[in-house]
């Protein structure tokens, strides 16, 4: 359970990140959605207790070492594919299975410093998933997928939650992206909470800015 | 040609002269550039990865002394250790030690500098990384090293050719002593100054050989690391 009250943080010189209230049960699987700006990014990063909030209160009722927490860019490591993937295990996770899911088999023994955008993004949420945290924070982890592969990749990730019954909290700036994965969805604007809810939100949005941004893509 | 034969043949059938110049600047070099990495590197890495109150300051005045001129640097050196000098009871005047501790000082600021900005180049994103993944605040520092590890062998070799060309130092904290002190710049200098310009470039060809087989090892384990 995450539970939210009275969070303020500034992040640009403009905007405070803003939230009154806000809590997420265990299992959910909540989508950050804004443009860039919006506030995602640090809520991500308050969540994962890389910033400190200036006011309110965080309760996160899974210990910090079951939260896993991936930056929008994050770093490969030197070596192979597959030894970046062995640096994100923490336990007897099926590797051979997870370079299949993520379609990362057949570039295993790849330098990872080698690979393009997409592959990269690949890498990064396998190794996320190989943690297997009972709490996933994910800054943008598919924003470099082409259209077919975010699919997947979105499946997998809505798979593997189902599966292991660990809450996510991911950010995008595609809601058709959330819409695959997602059963909440929060949208932000310059650090306010414009929505909040289920897919009811996505459908029919009741703030000025919510219609607008949404109004953008075809849902 | 003339005088690459005449390097070939200095290296081939080297005199005793050049056995102890080679000797001397092997030995200063390999002490100077390791102990400027000792010492350098851990501070470049702690400089480049915390944030805290003056380390701008600190960061400016490892970048000036960066371009510390030798001569000064030797100068500074020979003030300290002179025999008037607050440390001229240890008499390492126109020695090797003393030579190396002016090369010291002379390269420990490149190394910190260097291994500033090698760290805190990637270390926001690394940290940020491995803090997600829960690692250890050890492991992620062991990591940190890691991943800088081929940029350090990089500055390490930088150390090694600022130290083994250096000359305005090493003369004058070494005084260029025959069968003591001279080191193959000071040997260059000496014999240009006698107007022997052929042994002088041979010489040089040497000093320049020396730097390419102490780069080949050095390249070859940056690959590796990679």
């Amino acid at each position: 359970m995450i539970r939210i009250e009275n969070l303020k943080k500034r992040y640009s010189s403009d905007f405070t990140l803003d939230i009154p209230a806000l809590s997420i049960a265990p299992g959910e699987r909540v989508a950050l959605i804004g443009p860039n700006g919006s506030g995602k990014s640090t809520l991500l990063r308050i969540l994962a207790g890389v910033l400190k909030p200036e006011e309110g209160k965080i309760g996160i009722s899974v210990p910090e070492k079951d939260t896993g927490y991936q930056p929008q860019n994050p770093y490969v490591f030197r070596g192979t594919v597959e030894k970046n993937l062995r640096l994100g295990m923490r336990g007897d996770e099926d590797i051979a299975a997870l370079l299949e899911e993520c379609e990362l088999t057949a570039l295993k023994d790849k330098r990872a410093d080698r690979l393009s955008g997409g592959e990269r993004q690949r890498l990064c949420l396998a190794r996320m998933l190989a943690g297997n945290y009972k709490l996933l924070l994910l800054d943008e982890p598919l924003s470099a997928a082409d259209i077919e592969t975010g699919e997947r990749l979105s499946l997998l990730l809505k798979r593997y939650c189902e599966n292991t019954g660990a809450t996510l909290v991911m950010s995008t700036h595609l809601p058709v992206q959330a819409q695959q994965i997602a059963t909440k969805y929060l949208i932000l604007y310059k650090g306010q909470v414009a929505e909040y809810g289920d897919a009811a939100t996505l459908s029919a949005p009741e703030s000025e800015f919510g219609k607008r941004f949404l109004s953008q893509w075809k849902l | 040609m003339d005088y690459l034969k005449e390097a070939f043949t200095l290296l081939l059938h080297p005199d005793a002269e050049l056995m102890q110049i080679i000797g001397t600047t092997l030995t200063m070099s390999f002490f100077s550039t390791s102990i400027s990495c000792i010492l350098g590197m851990p501070l470049g890495v702690l400089l480049g990865k915390r944030r805290f109150i003056g380390r701008s300051l600190l960061l400016r005045i490892v970048n000036t002394l960066m371009g510390l001129p030798p001569v000064v640097a030797g100068l500074i050196v020979f003030m300290l250790f002179r025999g008037v000098g607050p440390f001229g009871s240890l008499h390492l005047m126109f020695s090797v030690p003393i030579m190396v501790i002016a090369q010291v000082l002379l390269i420990t600021p490149v190394v910190i500098g260097l291994s500033a900005a090698a760290a805190g180049e990637k270390s926001a994103m690394i940290l940020e990384t491995a803090r997600g993944m829960r690692f250890s605040g050890g492991r992620q520092t062991s990591l940190l090293l890691r991943e800088c590890a081929p940029q350090f062998v990089t500055i390490a070799l930088m150390g090694f050719g600022r130290s083994i060309a250096e000359v305005g130092a090493v003369s004058l904290v070494g005084g260029n002593i025959q069968y003591k002190t001279r080191v193959m710049t000071t040997a260059i200098l000496l014999e240009s100054n006698k107007g022997d310009f052929r042994r002088a470039l041979a010489l040089g060809v040497i000093l320049m050989l020396i730097s390419l087989i102490a780069n080949i090892p050095a390249y070859t384990l940056q690959e590796k690391m990679k």
